[in-house]
């Protein structure tokens, strides 16, 4: 089996640490994760745990998909995130709050579906997170990226790291 | 799994602070009131049981994918025109 690269050195650029505040659902285990960018992979992150090296999620900003997407908060929501801004965050482009959709990326076969249902909702002004699930939404779970796509193209992978 | 039985306006608690009260039935429907702490999760059960599994799998999926895919993904994750 070949040995995977090291996910931070590939994928440069770490946020600030998130709390997840009652984890991701199924992964309570974990709480503490950061926002991994890298130019090549834009618009898409990793989600990567900070207790698991090898838990990390591909996420990405559904509004790339959905320009509408509509994710509100409940009182509740609002409290754990310890926001203070409007509920209806996603209207109003609150600087400080991000949305994230988790991928599903199947290989063989190649499938990709994005959880719309389930986001991930980021405060960067207190580092909270929160995955809200959308109840009163008719969006899907495996909201499908591959439909009449051929598979990916090796041309289209990440370079290898420069030497340092 | 305990059973109790309830009237319309009578509650139960759970642990200290979560209190769970009935509020109405019409039908096979019940209307049920919950008020927990905000750390507590209350989530309908169908739901949580899809968020959960997909979840696990997309942790599991990520865990077996190539990262260095991420940029052919990129090209999928835009909206349709």
């Amino acid at each position: 089996m070949v040995q995977q690269p090291d996910l931070t050195t590939i994928l440069g650029q770490e946020s600030q640490p998130i709390e997840f505040v009652t984890g991701l659902i199924g992964l309570e285990e974990w709480r503490q994760f950061v926002l991994i960018t890298h130019p090549a992979g834009e618009p898409l992150r990793l989600l990567q745990s900070l207790d698991n090296p090898r838990l990390s999620l591909i996420v990405g900003d559904p509004r790339q998909i959905i320009s509408d997407y509509q994710a509100s908060l409940t009182e509740a929501d609002i409290q754990k995130l310890r926001y203070e801004g409007d509920p209806r965050f996603l209207e109003s482009d609150e600087p400080d709050m991000a949305v994230y959709c988790i991928l599903s990326v199947e290989e063989e076969p190649f499938n990709v579906t994005v959880n719309l249902l389930g986001p991930v909702i980021i405060n960067w002004k207190t580092g909270l997170a929160l995955q809200i699930v959308l109840t009163d939404a008719d969006y899907s779970s495996r909201y499908p990226l591959t439909s009449s796509l051929p598979a990916h193209s090796s041309s289209n992978r990440l370079p290898e790291k420069e030497g340092e | 799994m305990l059973v109790l039985g309830r009237k319309i306006d009578e509650s139960f608690i759970i642990g200290d602070d979560i209190i769970v009260t009935i509020l109405g039935v019409e039908g096979d429907r019940v209307k049920v009131g919950i008020q927990a702490p905000s750390h507590i999760r209350v989530l309908r059960q169908e739901l949580y049981d899809t968020i959960k599994e997909e979840n696990l799998r997309a942790a599991k999926l990520s865990a077996q994918t190539n990262q260095t895919l991420l940029p052919s993904l990129r090209h999928l994750f835009q909206e349709e025109e």
